[in-house]
C-alpha cells in the first residue's frame, strides 16, 4: 500500500496514555491502551482483539518503515491516523499517517467490567461536564488560548501538492476562530474548556466520541482528568480531506 | 568597513517572511525618537539614545515616519532591513523597506560611540562595550551552528519556523563556551554587520553581555525566497 501523511492535526508528544498501541499479545496483534489502573499503568487489551484496526494499523506502519506495532489515534472525525518515526532531517520526531477510518466503538475489560472511551461513569451514566473522566484518555491535543476565547492546534506544515509533503523546519498554529471566521463560535467552544480549566488556557484533549477532557491540577490531589461536553462540530475545525480509502 | 549606505525600497513594500526575532522590549533594538533612528542603551545609572550615524539613513527615517509614525527596524546581517507593522490587524507581519551596506555606526549626544562592523575588542568572551538589545535573536547549537525560531501569520493562525542560518563550525563553538563557561549552546544575537554577542550571567540576575564571534554575511544563504 501507499500511505498518505494526514493533512489534519498531528498530535505530536502527547502523554502515553493519550494513545493507542497495536501489540502482539497472546499470538496475535490487538489494540491496547495504557491505562492508569490508579495503582499503576496496565496495558488493557481492546475487547475483541481489534483486529481490523490493528490490520490498518500494521498496514501503514509495515509500508513505510517496514515493521509493524506501535502507536496510533483516532480522533474526532474517527480517522486513524498512524505516527511513524521520520527522518532525523526534517527535526520532526514522527510524522503522521492516514490508515482509514474508524466504525467500531473501543471497549477495554478491567476488573471483570468494560470500559469505554464514551463519557460515561463505570455504571455506564452519562457523564456531566465537571465530572471525573474515569475511562482510558487516548485523545487529540489542542490548546485552550490564554483568555479562553479561541482554541487552537499546532502541527507540521505541509505542502498543499497532492500527495502532501512536510514543509521543512515549518509549524503551523491553527487558531478555531478563524478557521470558522466566526469569533463568537469559536468563544462558545472555548468556554465549555475554560469552565473547567479557567481563563489562564491550556492543554485539552478531544476523543473518538468528541468528548472532550482536560487535566486539572487539584490542591492536594495532583492532577486529574475532568470531562469538559462535548464538541459541537459545527463550532468546530472542520474535517481534513483525507484519501479516499 | 565603508560608510553605511541605505537604499529604500520602493512601494508597496513586499512582505517579509523570514528571519525576524528581535530582542523583545519597548526600549529594545533600532527604533526611532524624536524623528531619529538608534538604539537604547546604557547600565544601572540610566540609558542613552544612540543614534545611527550617517546621512543615507536620512532618508529611510522620512519614510518609515511618514508611513507609520516610527516604531522599530530590524537590519540584518545580510543587508535587509525589516519593518514590524504595527497594526492590530497586521501583527506579526513585516515588510521589506530597504536594504543596507557599510558600517553600522551609532553615536550619543556625549560623542561618544560604537561601530557595529569593528566591536572594541574581538576576542571570544571579551566585554562588549556596547548596545546589547540589537540584532538578530538566534540559538548557537552545540555544534556551532545558529538557529533562529519566527513567526509569521497565516490565513489560519501563523506559521512558524525553525531555519539553521550557518551549519556546524568547531570554531564558533569554542567561541561560544569562551564567552559562556561552562555553556555549550544558548541566545545570542546576530547584530547588523555580522559581529555575534551573548549575554552570560555572571552571578544571579546579574548579566554580562559578551563578545562572541563574526558570522561572514557571505556565509548566510540567499534569503530572497523569503520575499513575498
Amino acid at each position: 500500500m501507499s500511505a498518505e501523511l494526514y493533512r489534519g492535526p498531528w498530535p505530536n508528544n502527547v502523554s502515553k496514555l493519550a494513545k493507542y498501541a497495536v501489540r502482539f499479545t497472546d499470538g496475535e496483534w490487538k489494540v491496547t491502551v495504557l491505562y492508569d489502573a490508579g495503582d499503576g499503568l496496565r496495558y488493557l487489551a481492546v475487547d475483541g482483539g481489534g483486529a481490523a484496526v490493528a490490520k490498518q494499523v500494521n498496514a501503514v506502519k509495515s509500508a513505510v518503515r517496514d515493521q509493524p506495532g506501535g502507536a496510533f489515534y483516532v480522533n474526532e472525525y474517527r480517522h486513524i491516523i498512524v505516527p511513524v518515526a521520520a527522518d532525523p532531517a526534517t527535526a520532526l520526531q514522527a510524522v503522521y499517517y492516514f490508515a482509514g477510518r474508524f466504525n467500531g466503538d473501543f471497549q477495554f475489560e478491567f476488573e471483570r467490567s468494560l470500559l469505554s472511551t464514551r463519557p460515561v461513569d463505570r455504571d455506564g451514566r452519562a457523564l456531566k461536564p465537571g465530572d471525573t473522566w474515569i475511562g482510558p484518555r487516548p485523545g487529540i491535543p489542542y490548546v485552550l488560548a490564554a483568555g479562553a476565547k479561541d482554541v487552537y492546534f499546532e502541527t507540521a506544515a505541509l505542502t498543499d501538492t497532492d500527495p502532501p509533503q512536510v514543509r521543512a523546519n515549518m509549524t503551523r498554529r491553527v487558531m478555531l476562530s478563524k478557521v470558522l471566521r466566526d469569533a463568537s463560535a469559536a468563544a462558545e467552544t472555548a468556554r465549555k474548556i475554560s469552565a473547567i480549566r479557567s481563563h489562564a488556557g491550556g492543554r485539552f484533549y478531544v476523543n473518538e466520541h468528541g468528548a472532550i477532557f482536560s487535566p486539572v491540577t487539584e490542591a492536594g490531589a495532583g492532577i486529574s482528568y475532568i470531562y469538559c461536553g462535548q464538541l459541537e462540530m459545527e463550532k468546530w475545525f472542520p474535517e481534513p480531506e483525507v484519501a479516499q480509502s | 568597513m565603508s560608510e553605511l549606505i541605505v537604499q529604500v525600497a520602493s512601494k508597496p513594500f513586499k512582505r517579509w517572511l523570514g528571519p525576524y526575532s528581535p530582542a523583545r522590549g519597548i526600549r529594545h533594538g533600532l527604533r526611532f525618537h524624536k524623528g531619529e533612528l538608534g538604539v537604547w542603551s546604557g547600565d544601572a545609572t540610566g540609558s542613552q539614545f544612540w543614534s545611527v550615524r550617517g546621512t543615507s539613513v536620512k532618508r529611510l527615517s522620512k519614510v518609515v515616519i511618514q508611513t507609520w509614525g516610527g516604531g522599530r527596524l530590524l537590519f540584518l546581517p545580510n543587508g535587509y532591513i525589516v519593518k514590524p507593522l504595527p497594526g492590530d490587524d497586521e501583527r506579526g507581519k513585516r515588510v521589506l523597506v530597504g536594504t543596507f551596506t557599510g558600517a553600522l555606526v551609532v553615536e550619543n549626544d556625549d560623542g561618544d560611540e560604537f561601530d557595529f562592523s569593528d566591536p572594541p575588542d574581538q576576542r571570544p568572551g571579551a566585554r562588549w562595550d556596547g548596545p546589547t538589545t540589537l540584532g538578530l535573536e538566534c540559538v548557537m547549537e552545540s555544534d556551532g551552528s545558529v538557529r533562529c525560531h519566527w513567526y509569521h501569520p497565516d490565513e489560519y493562525g501563523r506559521a512558524g519556523v525553525s531555519a539553521v542560518l550557518v551549519g556546524p563550525s568547531a570554531p564558533r563553538a569554542r567561541s561560544f563556551r569562551a564567552a559562556r563557561p561552562g555553556e555549550s549552546s544558548g541566545r545570542v544575537h546576530i547584530t547588523p554587520n555580522g559581529h555575534v554577542m551573548t549575554n552570560f550571567q555572571i552571578r544571579p540576575k546579574v548579566w554580562e553581555a559578551r563578545y562572541v564571534c563574526y558570522i561572514d554575511p557571505s556565509e548566510l544563504d540567499d534569503w530572497s525566497h523569503w520575499i513575498e
